[in-house]
């Protein structure tokens, strides 16, 4: 089954520590004042395996991916922290050489993906051009050998290779902007809610193969992600985000199998399954708090059914369930 | 024994669509509903389970009088509705209301949102003065926006996806509707936020017993709301039946494979693999047969490709459109 | 039932809230709302340094046209048609008793000058209002009502759009002799129209589409109620910015019409000075005379266009994000 073969991968702890990031704090520059919107988040992507980081629209996911790709609007900062990829600090990149990085080795599949495709041009050609951007030495027989062997990659049919997007449906242009981002042979692909707007089937069966493709090309991924359930699905390590916070951080088994943070529990008692008894659902109260003005404490505590006085007052420490499993509270062991 | 509240009978619905401009594709009919037969009891949750394309919106449109049937007819209690005019038109409107899918496209952006939910008072002039203003602050609260005096005077763009959503679900249920057409009303929220709009729903029904068409792609979602289940395919229903039936023994092939494609957390125990989607379809697209031939595993190369299953109940209440019912995997976690 | 408002306290909650809640009276509510959101409008508005010239250029043109009553007021040999200096009976230079001269025969021009402002607000404003509401009216039926009254309604927009006003103004004036300032504003009203009323009906027609309509068609409003409590507040920021554009270019047609000759023989505008500079070969001669009607003509029509864009970036909902992020 692939499940406990992916857990054996991630158990070894054999794959090395492709990227890292530091404490990185990122902000907007607002009206009302300078917005946090990542604050203070560390982890790890390793070779050959995937990073869940899942939260509520506003928590800083997507600022995350925008920030590793350096790809933040004008307004955006990167206000401290490091991002090692491959040991080296890409926030002391220049803008030439962060182009360079960009796609080459690391490659995003934005949101919206159905209209990154340029409607005016053959998807064959603007796959072909995308690796010709970065290796232009390339002979045109060459790159379109290539082209034909991510479309086999991304199971599109290759009699489809020279039709405009529209011609496409949904699925098919979500697997062509995926051929788009492994024509460079990326060593990390970040991928944000790339599955949103499609069709339950098509969605698992695009997760499904891009588990396998990253198995078989031993390509590191990011996931990031409203839906639990898809990270739960594809990703081998979880990171629970809220409110410009990492509030856990664990592997899959670990993440869903013993979740501490109450956050992470409220996500999944509020997620509708097929499997086990029918249950009520847990709606989690309240909104999401204010990312200029966030509360001093824990963020969470205004929602959580778990706080007591102090949890408004301190800020929570990183406390280690294990050593591959930590969470960002203060109550997480008190049941 | 529950009486029934709304009935489609063998309604069909097709669209034209405009030829390219060179003819390469000619201009022609598509069949968007093909002979739909349903029946919706009165303060009952029922799921129509489907995938995009599928006619899933254009029933909920149909049953809310936005668009006309082709043929066949839509009734509720018993009263034909595609052919309703003014004063008559007036009274169905006021028992049959809507929540759409987008929230940030179903409130009028100059509208604030006590003037949003109070608009079908003042159009059907119901209750005035303190008494309208009392039901909309009500109606604004039991759709879990609270302090309501603090929503009321707030504008859509300065609330967030799912409180919009709320407002939306406010403004179809103050005139205490029979019936509610609810079209995928979490599928633009986050999901953490879904399990907010399923509770309200099933308070409005637990408060005002109203009847909920429930229109939603996921079957998860659909299994924690609705009573019964009808699964929709190509315009097309592939199987009708309580919701726990449809979900722990689903008998059509296309309703197991929307099964198979749910995430599971990891945990695959306890749930049966169906695999009955084909790898690579199927020639005949165009085939006169049943509409899930080309992606089934489990289909008869001659019989299904040919003929077009009939919607048949095999016992009281359970209906599915398959030669072959159950014939795939049967929940024995084999997955064969 | 676990409803997060905490179960069946819910119903009691609520009419505790709606009991206790005596002072809540809609009328108030929705005035403060409305004025609230023209404040924010406002407040984005005038942050636009664009907005802030041309408001300042228009305040300061504001107060001349209302000055424009003081000196003829002080001394009858102000008016600006009529007054003559008894003094002086060519054009001179600036003097303490004329500021800024006077013209062939004596007249101040300065009391010209304001006079003219007058106008100028007369003649833009209200050609740039029948325009719009004319403009409106026809977009907003035709991309309602569709089918042949939109095709019909956007046929004669096209043959009125391909007629050049100008020329049609100049040949009604040849046909009727002098115009006078109202005609010319009527005519200017009925032959711009088409741009706005493309405009309003595309705006409509997108309006149309939208789930928010079809909600209230649901809720069971009536066509009506859809035009005018739906379609229309969507669609008059967008009539009042075109509105504004509007002014800039009905300023500049009637100019140009009484420089050619064809003004109001009655009103002093700045178009007719300039017209009386070069009638009377002073063109070159006397620079006090002939730049500050124009200046004032170039400057009106550039503080109009300045606020039409500064509104532009309050009405589009892109533009106004960025800046409120920033």
């Amino acid at each position: 089954m692939k499940e406990t073969s992916a857990e054996g991968k991630s158990g070894s702890g054999a794959g090395e520590v492709l990227l890292e990031v530091e404490d990185l704090i990122v902000g907007y520059r607002t009206k009302r004042g300078f917005m946090r919107a990542v604050d203070g988040v560390s982890f790890h992507v390793k070779k050959g395996l995937s990073l869940g980081l899942v939260g509520e629209s506003g928590c800083g996911k997507t600022t995350v991916g925008m920030a590793l790709m350096g790809l933040l609007p004008p307004n955006g900062e990167v206000k401290a922290g490091r991002i090692l990829f491959k040991g080296e600090d890409l926030l002391k990149n220049t803008e030439e050489e962060m182009r360079r990085v960009r796609w080459k080795e690391i490659a995003m599949i934005f949101q919206a993906a159905m209209n990154a495709l340029n409607p005016v041009q053959r998807v064959e050609k603007q796959i072909a051009e995308a690796i010709l951007t970065h290796s232009p030495e390339l002979s045109g027989k060459k790159v379109l050998r290539q082209v034909e062997g991510l479309f086999q990659m991304v199971n599109l049919p290759l009699d489809r290779m020279r039709d405009y997007p529209h011609q496409y449906s949904g699925g098919m242009k979500q697997r062509a902007i995926i051929a788009m981002a492994l024509a460079c042979n990326p060593e990390l692909i970040i991928a944000d809610e790339p599955t949103t707007a499609l069709d339950v089937i098509v969605q698992h069966q695009i997760l499904e193969e891009t588990k396998a493709l990253q198995k078989d090309l031993g390509i590191s991924m990011i996931f990031i992600s409203h839906d639990i359930s898809i990270v739960a699905d594809v990703c081998h390590d979880i990171g629970v985000m809220y409110a410009g916070q990492l509030v856990e951080y664990g592997s899959r088994e670990e993440v869903f199998g013993d979740p501490r943070h109450y956050y992470t529990r409220a996500l999944l008692e509020s997620y509708p399954t097929l499997s086990g008894e029918k249950r009520d659902l847990v709606p989690i109260p309240g909104e999401t708090p204010s990312l200029v003005d966030p509360p001093s404490g824990c963020r969470f505590c205004d929602r959580c059914s778990a706080s007591v006085g102090e949890c408004s007052m301190e800020r929570p420490d990183w406390l280690e369930v294990s050593p591959t499993h930590r969470v960002l509270c203060g109550r997480c062991f008190s049941t | 024994m529950p009486e029934p509240i709304l009935n489609l009978k063998e309604v069909f619905k097709t669209y034209k669509s405009k030829g390219s401009l060179f003819g390469v594709r000619p201009a022609g009919l598509v069949k968007a509903l093909q002979g739909i037969n349903l029946e919706v009891m009165r303060g009952e949750i029922f799921g129509l389970v489907g995938e995009s394309g599928s006619g899933k919106t254009t029933v909920g449109r149909l049953i809310s009088n936005l668009e006309s049937p082709a043929a066949g007819s839509v009734l509720l209690d018993g009263e034909e509705i595609s052919n309703l005019h003014g004063r008559r038109l007036k009274a169905y409107r006021r028992r049959v209301q809507m929540i759409f899918q987008d929230p940030y496209q179903s409130l009028n952006p100059q509208l604030s949102i006590y003037e949003s939910v109070v608009e079908p008072l003042v159009i059907h002039r119901i209750a005035v003065g303190r008494e309208r203003m009392e039901r909309v602050l009500e109606m604004i609260q039991t759709s879990g926006l609270s302090p309501p005096e603090a929503f009321a005077n707030r504008y859509p763009h300065q609330l967030s996806g799912g409180q919009r959503q709320r407002v939306a679900i406010a403004r179809a249920m103050v005139l205490k509707p029979d019936f509610l057409v609810a079209d995928e009303p979490t599928s633009m929220l986050d999901a953490s936020y879904s399990a907010k709009i399923f509770n309200i729903i099933l308070e409005m029904r637990r408060r005002f017993g109203v009847a909920i068409l429930f229109i939603t792609h996921s079957l998860a979602a659909a299994r924690y709301l609705c009573d019964r289940i009808a699964v929709i395919y190509k315009g097309r229903l592939m199987e009708v039946g309580t919701a726990e039936e449809v979900i722990h023994s689903p008998l059509h092939p296309y309703s197991q494979a929307l099964i198979d494609a749910l995430p599971k957390f990891g945990v695959s125990e306890g749930i049966p693999r169906y695999d009955t989607l084909l790898e690579v379809e199927r020639d005949g697209a165009d085939a006169a047969g049943c509409p899930f031939f080309v992606r089934c595993r489990k289909a008869h190369r001659t019989k299904c490709s040919r003929e077009v299953p009939a919607l048949e109940a095999l016992k009281p209440g359970r209906y599915v459109a398959c030669f072959f019912p159950g014939n795939g995997g049967g929940g024995d976690g084999t997955g064969l | 039932m676990p409803i997060w408002t905490r179960g069946s306290d819910t119903e009691s909650e609520a009419q505790d809230k709606v009991e206790t809640e005596h002072r809540y009276d809609p009328s108030l509510i929705q005035r403060s709302q409305w004025f609230g959101q023209l404040m924010e409008g406002w407040a984005v508005f005038i942050k636009n340094p664009l907005g802030r010239v041309g408001i300042g250029f228009l305040v300061l043109f504001g107060l001349m046209a209302l000055c424009s009553f003081i000196p003829p007021w002080i001394d009858p040999m102000y008016r600006p048609m009529t007054g003559v200096d008894p003094e002086i009976a060519r054009s001179t230079g600036p003097s303490i008793k004329h500021w800024l001269g006077t013209d062939f025969m004596g007249r101040d021009i300065f009391s010209q000058l304001l006079a003219g402002a007058r106008i100028a607000f007369l003649v833009g404003v209200s050609a740039a209002f029948m325009t719009v509401v004319l403009g409106t009216a026809v977009g907003m039926t035709a991309g309602y009502m569709g089918r042949f009254v939109d095709t019909f309604l956007m046929r004669v927009a096209d043959i009125i759009m391909i007629m050049p006003t100008l020329l049609f103004v100049l040949m009604l004036a040849a046909l009727f002799g002098r115009l006078n300032i109202w005609a010319i504003v009527l005519i200017i009203g009925l032959f711009r129209w088409p741009g706005v009323s493309r405009v309003i009906r595309s705006q409509t027609l997108s309006l149309k589409q939208r789930p928010f309509i079809e909600a209230a068609r649901v809720a069971g409003a009536g066509h009506l109620r859809i035009i005018f409590r739906h379609i229309m507040p969507n669609v008059l920021p967008l009539s009042f910015l075109y509105m504004t554009f509007r002014v800039t270019s009905a300023i500049t047609i009637e100019a140009a019409l009484a420089f050619l000759g064809f003004g109001d023989p009655g009103t002093v505008s700045w178009g007719m000075m300039l017209q009386w500079v070069w009638k009377t070969g002073h063109m070159f001669q006397a620079p006090y005379w002939l730049l500050p009607p124009g200046i004032c003509i170039s400057l009106i029509t550039l503080s109009f266009y300045m606020v039409g864009r500064a509104m532009d970036e309050v009405l589009d909902p892109r533009l106004r994000k960025e800046e409120e992020v920033l």
